[in-house]
């Protein structure tokens, strides 16, 4: 279960900026020599030196790990790699993914335990709560959507407007929505004129990974992780030909689609990628004695994603993404009764695309990435059955950031790994609320990895933690944010505790917005602690981990908007918040997952430390909307290409006002789900089918006053796959 | 195997403790006479509450309704007509008039309003006739008290808001947001608009003077955020002679006023400039131009004392404070309500 520490494994993706750069690409490349770069299983620094026999041929990897195989035909045949202190290992050229090779070295496999987890995680090790999730094990679990797996996960809480289709956001650790960063492939794509990031965007089989970090990490800062950061991996493009097609069907009359080709082409892998969704949400509920149809919550989106890679070299490698993302549908006013959903029709539409590329320079001891980005958001809300005057209430705005991430990794010693990046961006807006503005922004980070040359106890390792993160804005001056930390590795048991300064950059609406808005606003700022233990170990044909975590987050200068007069409020940097917590997590399972149980908790308690107002009667009171507890099981079982799986989850209630009225709350709920799936091979392609049951026992809830989640409904779902 | 006990310990922990328990309150004994306090709540929310405050016991009770009738009043509490033993409360959000007992605060009927009316306002204008101002279909509909129906609908300015009575007439306060500067005047009889008055940008707050004389404040237009030469418009008070439906006096006011109350005697308050505005009814002019200070949302008088019931909404949305001064500005006390609390209307034993 726990490796050895690994400071920075780069599985970041490539792109670019034009669609026929690939395509002028592919020519160039179906020249290329093949060749293939050897890196160390854990660290993914290259090896040199390592013997790769195939055939007749005895090649030694060069300084930078890569072995030229030339122009001899060996795609059919093995080969052998070997060199000392690594375990040897018989590859195949045809099946090598990306043109690189992992050896393991022997010296770390003492120390580790393996509980069917993916080793090499692409995570950064830092002294925080962390969780890297795979996206087969999202789908082993019976999650179909991203929103619902990173809702089972402690700490994390998302916030929907309903069934699919509807506004989400997504917080950690009681922060706020706008408090926690999501990247997709290291690029930032929270809304900086809202500040939150919707996951139900990003389509889970358009994702490899998820990477959860909990509190604050200099690496990943970009405008606000005081609450955490996920990083969304996008899958490695194939090099051979494959494809997914997925269609899902929901009793709420939802459907659902997915295509995914890849399509290799000389040395260039292309990957396309096609998702559709259209459905009605067609649920009923109750309010006070009346069963009420909902109304205008109806859907209608598809994205579409193209992805090239290309390695120019073996220590060169470019990918490029084009995503673009498109919704219509109702934008759902709050339920009142059967009459005010005959008048919810006011509609909203998203237009969104981004557009990047990624170079990665590898060498010995040093490893470059450059990611150019640019994003286009586009939304329109219009209110038909609101007038103003002689107008309806309608807004458009269009966001657009371009934008530059460097990233390098030293080796400045064995034990001794140093990390920076330079972040640049645009930030442009046109909002029919404010008008046009612009930002740019400049980022810098520093973070040293060392390895104590000591050890306290016998086989167990030290390993500190510095960082800084420098962030400058245009508008609003700099910000310095330090962070140390410290993780302690025995044979069984990792121990960490970690603090840090956090920042969030005030949104476009809160600086700007007509009337109110407040351009002399302050960056929110935190200081953040954890301290963590994770236990694991196998016992017989199982695995067993248990995972603590508490943490503390004090944010100050957080901007809250506070009434001017009776009609027009502003922003201020006024509100401070102590939040504290737990998180557990516990997992079992075989060694083959025939299975599984997991078990996340939490426990939050975030109450507003300061004044607003004068005589403010809700210092000491919890914030609204969060609860104090929640927590899932999941048990997963099946054997032999059967599988099932049912899943409980709950939520203690939850105050919507700093008055913490107990007549204004969301009330606790617990809501289970069960599926199960049948995977057969038939004319050599992988058959999945699935049907489940989502709200198995017809409980209505909310996570947003007024906006019930859908009631009981059934799934089906058919996947095919080579 | 100590492990695998550790983890179904834990989860049998997590499934018997299950999370933190719902909070509750036990249910009020109603009591008729009092003030009966609004509280919008905030709006989409559906969080608009009742609070009741004994005058005697100096106490307030909040979430009446609910705590009565086991629901929520709904989205916007905006207003509340005591007629005969029973409250008509218009939720303005929910396109509903709840109809409580006063004597049980048990919900007697439910009057719906049509889709998308947003109602605000019920002056009863006969013994079997109502009339509902509409916010968003600038109407005024009919109700018939004896069936409670709503029976038919009279076209008005833009966002009608407050409205008032005068003899055989109705003048309705057309506020437009801003974009609208008329009183329409309804004659009750007939159910028909005979005249459409000119005031200021914004009316929104009417009352009917002793001699039968209509007071309508004007808020004004605010300035438009995009046009930084756009100074908006000015508002003031109008009085309107109700039998030739024509303005008489009128005082001009910048800073935007709002609310509008009477004592029932010679004096009217109203809100701007952050403080409380005293002005003669009889002269229309300013009396004591700041009251007493403070950033309040709404106001109410109390019909005998004339004691000054001015609302904090505080940050509009956590539960606000009654904040109840003499008629001369003197502070008495002070008591938490719900969210946006705006209006007390007073039922006073005979």
């Amino acid at each position: 279960m726990f490796s050895r520490p690994v400071t920075f494994a780069g599985a970041t993706k490539l792109n670019f900026k034009s669609y026929f750069f690939p395509v002028l690409l592919s020519s160039i490349c179906g020249l290329q020599a093949q060749q293939i770069s050897i890196i160390d299983f854990w660290t993914e620094l290259p090896v040199d030196s390592v013997m790769a026999v195939s055939h007749q041929d005895t090649l030694f990897s060069n300084s930078n790990g890569v072995v030229d195989f030339g122009l001899f035909k060996i795609a059919e045949r093995p080969v052998i790699l070997k060199k000392q202190d690594y375990y040897p290992q018989t590859i195949l050229y045809k099946n090598i993914k990306n043109g690189s090779v992992k050896l393991m070295p022997m010296e770390s496999s003492a120390p580790i335990d393996v509980f069917s987890e993916r080793p090499g995680n692409p995570l950064l090790m830092t002294p925080t709560h962390t969780t890297f999730i795979h996206a087969s094990e999202i789908k082993e679990q019976g999650f179909n959507t991203l929103d619902k797996a990173l809702a089972a996960q402690s700490g994390i809480f998302i916030k929907s407007y309903g069934g699919p289709g509807q506004i989400q956001s997504i917080s950690a650790r009681g922060m706020s929505a706008e408090q926690t960063q999501v990247f997709l492939d290291g690029i930032p794509v929270n809304s900086f004129q809202l500040g939150s990031a919707d996951p139900g965007q990003y389509n889970l089989d358009q994702v490899e990974s998820v990477e959860i970090y909990r509190g604050g990490n200099p690496r990943l800062g970009s405008g606000g992780t005081i609450g955490g950061a996920i990083n969304l991996h996008s899958r490695v493009i194939p090099d051979t030909l494959d494809y997914s097609l997925k269609l899902r069907g929901e009793t709420l009359n939802n459907q659902f689609a997915d295509l995914t080709i890849g399509l290799p082409t000389g040395f260039l892998n292309h990957e396309f990628s096609l998702h559709y969704e259209n459905g009605e949400n067609e649920y009923t509920v109750k309010t006070g004695s009346e069963k009420i149809s909902l109304t205008n919550r109806d859907f209608n989106n598809w994205n579409f994603r193209y992805r090239s890679s290309l390695p120019i070299a073996s220590d060169l490698h470019t990918e490029l993404m084009f995503y673009t993302y498109k919704f219509s549908g109702g934008s759902p006013a709050s339920l009142k009764n059967e009459r005010t959903e005959v008048t919810n029709n006011a509609r909203i539409s998203y237009d969104n695309n981004l557009t990047a590329l990624h170079l990665s320079y590898q060498k010995q001891r040093y490893k470059l990435n450059l990611r150019a980005f640019l994003r286009n958001n586009w939304n329109e809300y219009i209110d038909p059955d609101s007038v103003i005057g002689n107008d309806i209430i309608s807004g458009c705005h269009f966001n657009h950031e371009t934008g530059l991430i460097g990233h390098g990794q030293f080796i400045i010693s064995k034990r001794f790994l140093l990390n920076s990046g330079l972040e640049v961006s645009r930030q442009k807006a046109q909002s029919t609320a404010f008008g046009d503005k612009n930002r740019e922004r400049y980022a810098f980070f520093l973070r040293g990895d060392y390895e104590l040359p000591w050890q306290f106890l016998n086989d167990c390792t030290t390993q500190l933690y510095t960082g800084l993160r420098a962030e400058s804005y245009a508008d609003f001056g700099n910000a310095f944010l330090p962070g140390i930390g410290i993780t302690f590795y025995a044979s069984f048991i990792k121990v960490y505790l970690s603090g840090g300064k956090n920042f969030r950059a005030p949104t476009f609406n809160e600086l700007y917005w007509q009337p109110g808005g407040n351009p002399g606003l302050k960056p929110e700022e935190s200081i953040n602690f954890e301290a963590g233990v994770e236990y694991g170990r196998s016992l017989r044909s199982f695995n067993f981990m248990l995972g603590l975590s508490a943490y503390s987050i004090r944010p100050k200068n957080q901007i809250r908007w506070i009434p001017l007069t009776s009609n027009i409020s502003s922003p201020e940097n006024i509100l401070a918040v102590d939040s504290d917590g737990i998180e557990i997590e516990a997992r079992l399972a075989d060694v083959t997952k025939r299975f599984q149980m997991i078990a996340n908790y939490n426990y939050g308690f975030a109450v507003k430390a300061d004044s607003d107002l004068p005589d403010d009667p809700t210092i000491g009171k919890r914030l609204p909307f969060l609860p104090e507890e929640n927590w899932s099981i999941l048990l997963q079982t099946g054997t032999s290409g059967l599988q099932c799986g049912f899943v409980i989850s709950g939520s203690s209630f939850r105050y919507t006002t700093y008055s913490n009225d107990p007549y204004d709350i969301l009330p606790a709920y617990r809501t289970a789900g069960c599926w199960a799936g049948y995977e057969f091979t038939a004319y050599r392609q992988k058959i999945t089918v699935r049907g489940g049951c989502e709200n198995l026992f017809d409980k209505q809830y909310e996570l947003t006053p007024g906006y019930p989640m859908p009631m009981r409904h059934f799934y089906f779902e058919l996947h095919v796959t080579n | 195997m100590l492990k695998q006990k550790i983890f179904y310990i834990l989860i049998t922990a997590i499934l018997i403790y299950g999370c933190k328990k719902d909070p509750n309150s036990p249910e009020p004994t109603p009591t008729q006479y009092g003030a009966y306090v609004l509280n919008e709540g905030n709006f989409g929310q559906s969080n608009g509450s009742i609070s009741f405050f004994n005058l005697e016991k100096k106490e307030i009770e909040n979430h009446i309704f609910e705590k009565v009738n086991g629901e929520n009043p709904g989205d916007v509490v905006q207003s509340m007509t005591i007629i005969g033993d029973n409250g008509y409360i218009v939720v303005n959000g929910s396109d509903k008039i709840e109809v409580i007992s006063m004597k049980t605060w048990k919900k007697v009927k439910t009057i719906n309003s049509p889709a998308g009316s947003s109602p605000r306002h019920l002056l009863p204008v006969s013994e079997t006739k109502a009339y509902i101002t509409n916010l968003y279909t600038a109407s005024v509909s009919v109700l018939n008290l004896e069936t409670d129906e709503i029976t038919s609908s009279i076209n008005v300015g833009l966002n009608p808001d407050e409205m008032t009575s005068s003899g055989n007439k109705v003048f309705v306060a057309n506020n437009g947001f801003g974009n609208d500067h008329t009183v329409s005047v309804i004659d009750i009889t007939t159910d028909q608009v005979i005249k459409t008055i000119d005031v200021a940008d914004n009316p929104t707050a009417t009352f009917t003077d002793n001699n039968g004389d209509i007071h309508v404040l004007c808020t004004g237009r605010y300035p438009a955020w995009d046009n930084p030469d756009d100074t908006g418009s000015k508002g003031g008070i109008y009085l309107i002679d109700a039998s030739t439906e024509t303005v008489k006096d009128s005082l001009s006011l910048t800073g935007f006023p709002t609310r509008l109350v009477y004592d029932g005697e010679t004096t009217g308050y109203f809100l701007r400039c952050s403080a409380v505005t005293s002005y003669s009814t009889e002269t229309v002019d300013i009396i004591t131009d700041t009251l007493v200070s403070g950033n309040f949302y709404s106001l109410s008088v109390h019909p005998e004392s004339g004691d000054l019931y001015l609302f904090d909404a505080l940050d509009y949305s956590q539960n606000g404070l009654l904040k109840i001064y003499s008629a001369e500005g003197i502070f008495q006390d002070s008591y938490e309500t719900g969210i946006i609390p705006h209006k007390a209307i007073f039922l006073l034993s005979e």
